[in-house]
């Protein structure tokens, strides 16, 4: 009995151990701050009917602002071709577009893959999902994005669409 | 002289039939069925429901099925016909297909006939109707596969379809 109550204790310690030291791990901590900067972008693109003014009008700007100035973007399909350096007014113009085209955009983006290649640069590989309203179809579209830390927050410098298949 | 009441016996069998007769070797075997569970359902099998029509009549919109990882595993390989999940940069989101090109084959699809090397591809699997879809000849390199939805009755330019790395395939669709 006392040795199966060490045996419990010892474990749960390894785990808790586990747990801080993976907690503290600095390069962790920064690959979970950029999945959340970049499931913060996936919420504040979507929008729903009936917003605001004030929402609708700040949208090209707070969606704008997650990405460098300029951003090169690559994104071939025919309902959203981009291609090539997009500064930050260009963008705001496409996100104007995409807001008065559109009643609703639900965005969630999967299996969010960082790798930091230098302390201020990182890559992520990710899934989207993105339903239109009132489109029964949806898009699932994978993206490569590079992004830089610019004033202590994670920028897109780089958006690139990648087709799982082709 | 001993006192107390005995329980009925309803209440025996609901102890016996849920806790069993020795709580210890039933909480046992929670956690070796808990284990052997999560352990299959993560490395071996995954179930994916199917969220598009792309792969009707074979498996329908809403059902859930089986991926077997180990199908591939050690030296086998894909074989044309198989069905297979497709990841994407995880697994939460695959793609469900139908291989019907290997590596180093040229596929072409012809007024929806599906060509290999040149050959007419017999599909019994596809229903009679079917659209005349076209896909110039592409030849495929060491490494990757041809894959399409058993659908081809929708238009050709909402189906995705074609090459894919082989690395990509997560496993076989087997139920």
């Amino acid at each position: 009995m006392k040795r199966r109550l060490t045996l419990s204790v010892v474990l749960a310690a390894l785990a808790l151990a586990g747990v801080l030291w993976w907690q503290s791990d600095p390069e962790a901590r920064e690959i979970r701050r950029i999945q959340k900067r970049l499931t913060d972008l996936a919420a504040e693109v979507s929008f729903a009917e009936g917003e605001s003014v004030l929402n609708r009008l700040s949208y090209p700007t707070r969606v704008a602002a997650f990405f460098t100035d300029p951003t090169h973007l690559e994104i071939p399909r025919d309902e959203a071709d981009a291609k090539g350096s997009y500064t930050r007014i260009q963008i705001e113009q496409i996100l104007t577009g995409v807001r008065a085209t559109r009643r609703g955009l639900h965005v969630t983006f999967f299996d969010i893959r960082v790798e930091l290649t230098e302390s201020s640069r990182a890559s992520a590989h990710l899934t989207s999902r993105i339903e239109s309203a009132g489109d029964r179809d949806y898009w699932i579209q994978e993206f490569r994005l590079e992004l830089t830390r610019q004033d202590g927050a994670w920028s897109i410098e780089r958006l690139e669409g990648i087709r799982t298949i082709e | 002289m001993a006192t107390g009441t005995a329980s009925p016996p309803i209440l025996d069998w609901i102890k016996a039939f849920t806790i069993g007769r020795s709580p210890q070797w039933t909480l046992i075997r929670v956690a070796i069925l808990i284990v052997v569970s999560t352990l299959v359902f993560k490395y071996v099998l995954l179930l994916r429901r199917i969220e598009s029509i792309s792969m009707a009549p074979t498996l329908r919109e809403g059902t859930v099925h089986v991926v077997n990882r180990l199908a591939y595993a050690g030296k086998s390989l894909p074989e044309r016909g198989d069905i297979v999940a497709v990841r994407t940069s995880g697994e939460t989101v695959m793609y469900i297909k139908r291989v019907i090109g290997l590596p180093g084959e040229t596929i072409e699809i012809r007024s929806g006939t599906v060509h290999v090397d040149g050959a007419p591809l017999d599909e019994p699997y596809l229903p009679r109707r079917r659209r005349d879809w076209n896909r110039p000849p592409v030849k495929l390199k060491p490494e990757e596969y041809f894959v399409v939805g058993d659908n081809r009755t929708m238009d050709q330019e909402l189906h995705v379809f074609g090459r894919i790395d082989g690395r990509r395939i997560v496993g076989k669709v087997i139920w």
